[in-house]
């Protein structure tokens, strides 16, 4: 796989509220290289809807702003481009698909309208040929008789429906980015997995870069190709899904594969990680998983941790990684 | 209870406007040396002037000194009208909402047999039967605007009693009479106050309309609402006349909603931080 | 058959819908049979619209059934008089999914946690509030946390709110309605080790419903698999598990990601949507998505058969 398609290079997004400043993404980079799923976990908080959404820069004044680094899409930075010619990025170049089909669809327009919307305004087709596409594109996502299911409502369709019809719109101008944020958390397991596996046959048939983000590990495992864990607005540990998952270089990944209950594996109880997730308004002094960490030292409550090589493609940010690279040397 | 608040502009203004209100109410002489309804022919449709700061109206009383004492008799209709509407109101919407069912049916369909009783025939079979007084004026708003209270504190139950606390209540065994007064109600307080604030201004207009047939405060007794009504004759001579009423009329509607809004913040813990 | 706390017979929930002048009914649940054993945990699994939740809700009759029976220790629970279902609800509680959707945002945690007390009776002050510091103590809050809000908690401690609140009143059976679903993963496995603790030392009994099969797997001892209102599928954790049967209960098992890369399976993707329960298939209602339909499987339904001991299928076909 080729150069990278989308770059983000110490992204730093805050909520400015009466309580203060919330750090939600702090000094985040990620990159994704062309036709590669990259899947974001963490848990509820951690930042990682807020990366995506600056990445499209829907973050909204006065509450939100993205207040430096950069985003590299192709090499040129998105945070420098005029308003205009960001609204010829979104759905065009980069398009989103969010958890909730159900509020993400406008209930006023047939599903087709709101396919060839963005066919006809981003790749200038007529009427009739942005319908031929629409039709096509609910074929392809594998809509039944999608010449009827063009003129449906959206809410005359299924959860499942629905994310698919979401699918087709985002993959309508062919984008070379497509941003899943939990695009299978509302649904249920049976249609996850049809979900699934139609996102991995477009980005086959398409070439398409896909981020998916969720809090799912086991859709990491499935989908992706790296993976990047993130823990209260920074990105803890970066690398191929593999690595991460069978030598976790961080506590926090660490933990995380160890508390969820496995179909694969007996055990009475749960290893879990203690206490709970800071608020972003009052983040620890260093390290900000140094009161959660069995590794923690005093160096950790004093420094933040800065980016290591863990592998050529596998970065973390914490002090001990070398001692829980043993940890996991012992374990196999 | 540690109430750590920050008092915002709008709670200061709603006490200040609010006090001064009361103070009006209840000791207008403080307020004005003249007297509310002894004419003067010599001074008729005065504009502002230092002895008189608001003008004069077409039988030249001072318009301020009938603002003042007319202060008693409107905000008792106002507030009166909407504490009873309240008072009959809320229970029913409680019962209904959660209820349901044919109960629910009963209950609607005769609120909408109120809610579409003209407020004007109500109001002239009131006063045959109790004779024109205050409470009467009160009785009859009250009548007119209670199922409204009803309206929004049912469809605020319809919403909240499927949620899981209410679930949870009845799961650990709570009474209905439990559920309805202790949980739905205080979760509707805010709905309330909104349409508290809304209805007082509204029966401060109803009491003009009815002056205006000679039903509501009897002249010479001033009231905001009729005065509000007579000023509307002389619009063309003397325009500065209906401005006093209607900014004493807007200053108290949008005051009792800050105290509305104030009362809401104060039982919803979310506020306070 | 061992102790039985809790007996389900021919168990049927049917929610009307009006349509014009038509009523049709929503099958929620549809001739349910099944016991739970006194200190077991018994789970409930299936997808939305499958009738968990609402068998959850019957069993602790939130809900009237449109027809059946639910006995607990042997009492038929509809036959009771107000008063006795009044003495029932303290030996049966619940756990919601929305730990902050279950609690009153206008109340303080003391309050919420003595409700029941207060339901119940205990009028004295004192003991009630003796009461609440020991199972306070007990779901590891601190006491600070009584004077507070339940919106000033994160997910997991709201969710051991709730859980105080249930176990207050020491019942026998908790019915933990998708408790974990909403929590994330690291706050599950904190909640998840708790009730498995509190099981042991309250003596209690479970009935634990959710869509997460790893959660289930976890945590129960035996199984139930629902589609659409019908139990397809019953046994001990190990035979779901290890030898599943039904052709739902096979792919579900199979679409559930797993958390490891080099597990690579082949998946059982099953076809098109979940029927809504307003209309379900004829005969065998998974019989529209089965990969292994067979001609007649829409034309009767299914009866549960035992397969090896303890363990019923509802699929004539189960070895084919």
């Amino acid at each position: 796989m080729a150069e990278k398609i989308l770059e983000i290079r110490e992204l730093e997004t805050h909520f400015f509220s009466s309580r203060g400043v919330a750090k939600a993404v702090d000094k985040v980079s990620y990159s994704l290289k062309r036709g590669e799923i990259l899947g974001v976990v963490g848990e509820s908080g951690c930042g990682k809807s807020v990366t995506a959404l600056s990445v499209l820069r829907l973050i909204k004044p006065p509450g939100g702003k993205i207040v430096g680094g950069e985003i590299l899409l192709d090499g040129v930075d998105l945070l420098k481009l005029p308003e205009r010619e960001m609204r010829k990025v979104r759905g065009n170049r980069i398009s989103m698909i969010f958890q909730e089909p159900m509020t993400s669809l406008n209930p006023l327009f047939t599903v087709g309208d709101q396919i060839m919307e963005p066919l006809m305004q981003h790749r200038g087709l007529s009427k009739k040929e942005a319908k031929e596409e629409a039709v096509r594109m609910l074929a392809a996502v594998g809509i039944p008789s999608p010449e009827k299911r063009v003129n449906d409502y959206p809410n005359s369709m299924s959860g499942g429906m629905r994310q698919r019809v979401m699918i087709a719109m985002a993959l309508s101008c062919n984008p070379e980015v497509l941003i899943a944020d939990e695009p299978t958390t509302a649904l249920d397991v049976t249609i996850q997995a049809q979900i699934l596996e139609l996102m991995k046959k477009m980005r086959d048939e398409l070439g398409t870069a896909i981020i998916m983000i969720t809090h799912d590990l086991g859709v990491v495992a499935e989908m992706c190709d790296r993976t990047a864990v993130m823990y209260c607005g920074s990105a803890v540990e970066e690398g191929p899904v593999h690595e991460v998952f069978k030598a976790p270089s961080h506590p926090y990944t660490r933990g995380l594969m160890m508390s969820i209950p496995k179909l694969t594996e007996e055990s009475d109880r749960l290893y879990n990680i203690k206490g709970s997730v800071p608020s972003l308004f009052h983040l620890p002094e260093g390290c900000r998983f140094a009161d959660r960490c069995e590794f923690c030292t005093e160096k950790c409550k004093k420094e933040t941790p800065p980016v290591e090589y863990v592998g050529p493609n596998h970065t973390v940010k914490c002090h001990h990684w070398r001692t829980l690279e043993r940890f996991s040397d012992e374990r196999r | 209870m540690k109430l750590k608040k920050r008092v915002s502009v709008t709670t200061v203004f709603a006490f200040v406007v609010l006090g001064v209100v009361i103070l009006m109410a209840l000791f207008p002489q403080l307020f004005t040396s003249y007297d509310p309804t002894t004419p003067d022919y010599e001074s008729v449709l005065k504009g502002p002037s230092a002895a008189h700061w608001l003008g004069t109206d077409e039988v030249g009383r001072d318009i301020m000194c009938r603002l003042i004492y007319g202060t008693r008799n409107t905000m008792m209709v106002g507030l009166g009208s909407s504490l009873l509407a309240a008072l009959i109101g809320i229970p029913l919407g409680l019962i209904a909402g959660y209820f349901g069912g044919l109960l629910d049916n009963v209950i609607m369909r005769i609120l909408d047999a109120f809610l579409s009783f003209p407020a004007m025939l109500l109001a002239i079979l009131v006063i045959t039967i109790f004779g024109n007084s205050v409470p009467s004026l009160i009785l009859t708003i009250a009548t007119v605007n209670f199922p409204r209270f009803s309206r929004v504190v049912r469809s605020n139950v319809l919403s909240l009693k499927d949620r899981e606390f209410v679930e949870a209540n009845r799961a650990f065994g709570a009474k209905n009479s439990y559920i309805l007064f202790r949980t739905l109600l205080p979760n509707c307080v805010s709905a309330i106050t909104v349409q508290f604030s809304l209805l007082t201004a509204v029966a401060i207009l109803v009491e003009a309309g009815l002056s205006f047939i000679g039903l509501g405060i009897q002249p010479p007794d001033p009231a905001w609402g009729s005065m509000l009504q007579y000023s509307q004759n002389y619009l063309s001579q003397a325009s500065w006349y209906m401005i006093a009423p209607t900014v004493m009329i807007f200053l108290v509607v949008l005051a009792v909603n800050f105290f509305g809004d104030f009362l809401r913040d104060l039982f919803d813990p979310m506020k306070q931080r | 058959m061992t102790d039985a706390l809790i007996r389900v017979e021919h168990l049927k929930k049917y929610f009307p819908q009006k349509e014009g002048f038509q009523t049709n009914y929503v099958k929620a649940v549809d001739d349910l049979s099944f016991t739970i054993r006194k200190g077991e945990t018994f789970g409930l699994v299936g997808e939305s619209g499958c009738g968990k939740s609402t068998t959850g809700r019957l069993l602790l009759d939130l809900i009237h059934p449109t027809e059946g029976e639910v006995y607990f220790e042997g009492e038929k629970i509809s036959a009771m008089k107000p008063r006795e279902l009044m003495r029932l609800r303290r030996h049966m509680q619940i756990i919601f999914q929305d730990p902050f959707a279950s609690l009153n945002p206008k109340l303080k945690v003391r309050r919420i946690i003595e409700e029941p007390l207060r339901f119940h009776g205990i009028k004295n002050r004192k003991t009630r509030d003796e009461l609440v510091r020991d199972i306070l103590n007990v779901v590891g809050l601190p006491e600070a946390a009584l004077e507070r809000y339940p919106h000033e908690f994160s997910g997991g401690q709201q969710q051991r709110i709730g859980i105080a609140r249930a176990l207050i009143l020491r019942p026998d059976f908790i019915v933990c309605d998708e408790a974990v679903s909403a929590l994330d993963v690291s706050v599950q496995a904190q909640v998840l080790n708790l009730l498995s603790g509190l099981k042991d030392e309250f003596r209690l009994t479970y009935l634990f419903i959710s869509h997460n099969l790893s959660v289930i797997k976890h945590i129960c001892d035996r199984i139930a698999v629902m589609y659409l209102g019908k139990i397809v599928e019953i046994g001990d954790r190990e035979m779901i598990f290890k030898n599943p049967c039904h052709p739902y209960t096979k792919a579900l098992i199979s679409a559930i990601p797993i958390p490891d890369p080099d597990e690579r399976r082949s998946r059982i993707l099953l076809e098109g949507d979940i029927p809504s329960p307003l209309n379900p298939p004829s005969g065998c209602r998974f019989h529209t998505r089965c990969p292994s339909c067979k001609e007649d499987c829409g034309g009767h339904e299914p009866e549960l058969l035992e397969v090896e001991p303890g363990h019923f299928v509802a699929c004539p076909y189960w070895n084919a």
